[in-house]
């Protein structure tokens, strides 16, 4: 079993908290390790986002979440919204803050989509760069999601998990594996998702992800609409054999259930980490 | 009112069955390009209007692999098709009205244009309409007056929602103003209290499209309105044109005896009951800052 290397604790298993369940958390207060929120929903507003997270963050460890970061941009980096998410990172005392290997635009425009990044030596070096200045900037560690991606760039030299693994060696940031999209991706461009679990650097992984997706036969499309799949329940299984138990959050951002189906994915993950004992007799 | 949430995923995107992209995509050798040129390119072909699609698709083979399951200009199609989704759902939610009265493809091919006029450039979608109501005063769209209105008053919504907390001036303390301090006495207005005067019932119109009531175009009439938050919640309410008068000169920094002389002047008929009625409405609804 390998332990990360920052000593974060394992927090259990937690959801996305989002606005459609407020009313029913406020109401029952339910049994959740922790929630995780888009930070981009919080960040700016003076209104009922802050108002609600406080609360929350009262009860609950909080953890933060953005889409918004553009690591990998070739657009100077946005000290704006650095700001403004340090100040976030300081009102939950998050101990780290996470986000997408991805780049959202250039050129001063913003398309708010993950777009995929070249996996190339120029591309490993860019992001490490603008990974350090943005991590002496917040003071916690950054910890990247591996990003559902729909295609591969012709000048690609790397895979993703060896790209990933070269990041955290030049920049100490963390991972985290968001093991639906690991699915997605190697169905989408046909590669191992069982190698890409057994070859990315355990010691960096800081928390997982699962989430359903749309299979639409030639390709998935990461929707999180759905319970997550057999297949990517086993891959979880097999992130907790080879790396122990660590923070495990279940994504559900459009068609939300009632709070209750949420949560029953998130118990669901539990299991997962329990030997199998067959019934004897 | 609907409350804007990002979230991580991806839009549910079925490409078409016909190939979706009909250009000619070169397969010769594959040119180096550096980090900069491949993000300019893939954002040229994401982002930019069916009519110059073709000119940037046109050397796909430099920039995407010949992939497994799906040939390039499909995977492209799938981060362009989910573009517009994001960006119409994203101003539908700050401006339900004008996307009803529009109906959706008139509403779609409204945002689209407006985007490439007015792309976001913020880490926030919430700046993306910050330009769209003056945009529909621009346009050449059926009954564009109307619709700027309703626009002007969705954008105030939205902006509202998400103005920082400051603590009300209490009822009592209102009622309690001594009439020797009033010629001095400055009343400021939280940042989540503003007014708008409108030639079309436009509050009343918008109310009945959040309740589906499926209204039509409403005939011009004035009509004056007061946003405010309370308790968190957006609300609304529809003033007399004499209270609305002394409020504005209120919010614009007009010390309170010489604006209430101005609305007496100006509207005789507004008696002391009149405006000790409408002072402890005000109070009540906490629209003063303490
Ligand atoms: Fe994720």
């Amino acid at each position: 079993m390998i332990v990360n290397k920052w000593g974060f604790p394992d927090l259990g298993f937690g959801m996305g908290l989002r606005t459609v369940h407020y009313s029913h958390i406020l109401e029952h207060w339910p049994q959740v390790d922790f929630f995780e929120i888009i930070v981009e929903n919080y960040m700016g507003s003076g209104g009922r986002p802050i108002y609600m997270l406080e609360q929350i963050a009262e009860r609950y460890p909080v953890l933060l979440h953005g889409v918004s970061l553009s690591v990998g941009s070739t657009d100077p980096i946005d000290f704006e919204y650095l700001k403004l998410l340090k100040n976030l990172i300081g009102l939950v005392k998050a101990r780290w803050v996470s986000d997408h290997l991805c780049w959202t635009g250039i050129l001063g425009r913003n398309t708010h989509d993950l777009l995929p990044m070249p996996l190339t030596q120029e591309s490993l070096e860019h992001v490490s760069r603008r990974l350090k200045v943005i991590q002496d900037y917040l003071e916690v560690p950054l910890v990247l999601e591996n990003p559902s991606t729909y295609l591969e760039w012709a000048q690609d030299q790397l895979t993703e998990w060896d790209y990933l693994n070269a990041l955290t060696q030049e920049t100490d940031c963390g991972l985290l594996l968001d093991v639906n999209n690991v699915y997605v991706s190697s169905y989408n461009h046909g590669f191992s998702a069982q190698e890409y679990i057994q070859k990315i650097s355990g010691e960096h992984v800081v928390y997982h992800h699962l989430s359903g997706h749309t299979n639409n036969g030639t390709y998935i499309v990461d929707t999180h609409d759905d319970h997550v799949i057999d297949e990517v329940w086993a891959l979880y299984t097999q992130c907790y054999q080879r790396l122990g138990a660590r923070t495990t959050m279940v994504e559900w951002d459009a068609e939300i259930p009632p709070f209750e189906v949420v949560h029953a994915e998130v118990l669901k993950a539990a299991t997962c980490r329990k030997p199998v004992v067959s019934k004897v007799g | 009112m609907a409350e804007r949430e990002v979230v991580s995923n991806a839009k549910g995107m079925v490409l078409p069955e016909r190939s979706p992209a009909p250009v000619r995509v070169s397969r010769q050798k594959v040119q180096a390009h550096g980090l900069r040129q491949q993000q300019a390119w893939l954002q040229q072909v994401v982002t930019c209007p069916p009519d110059r699609l073709e000119e940037a698709m046109a050397n796909t083979g430099d920039f995407i692999k010949e992939g497994y399951g799906l040939d390039p200009e499909s995977r492209l199609w799938i981060y362009r098709g989910m573009f517009p989704l994001r960006m119409v759902e994203s101003l539908q939610i700050d401006f339900p009205g004008v996307a009803y009265t529009l109906g959706p493809e008139a509403f779609e091919a409204l945002v689209m244009s407006y985007v490439e006029e007015h792309p976001s450039s913020s880490w926030t979608l919430n700046h993306l309409g910050l330009h769209f109501p003056a945009y529909i005063a621009r346009s050449s769209l059926r009954g564009r007056t109307f619709l700027h209105q309703l626009a002007v008053l969705e954008l105030n919504l939205a902006q509202v929602f998400d103005e920082p907390e400051v603590p009300a001036l209490n009822p009592e303390a209102l009622q309690s103003l001594a009439p020797e301090g009033w010629d001095e006495l400055v009343l400021q207005p939280r940042p989540t209290s503003r007014l708008l005067k409108f030639d079309y019932p436009v509050s009343h119109y918008l109310h009945q499209v959040d309740n589906e009531l499926e209204p039509r175009r409403p005939v011009r009439h004035p009509q004056r309105i007061l946003i405010m938050r309370q308790g968190y919640q957006m609300n609304r309410v529809v003033l007399p044109e004499a209270g609305f008068h002394l409020l504005r000169d209120l919010f614009s920094g007009k010390k309170l005896a010489p604006a209430v002389e101005r609305v007496v002047r100006k509207f005789p008929a507004v008696g002391a009951p009149e405006l000790q009625r409408w002072f402890h409405q005000w109070g009540d609804w906490g629209i003063f800052r303490a």
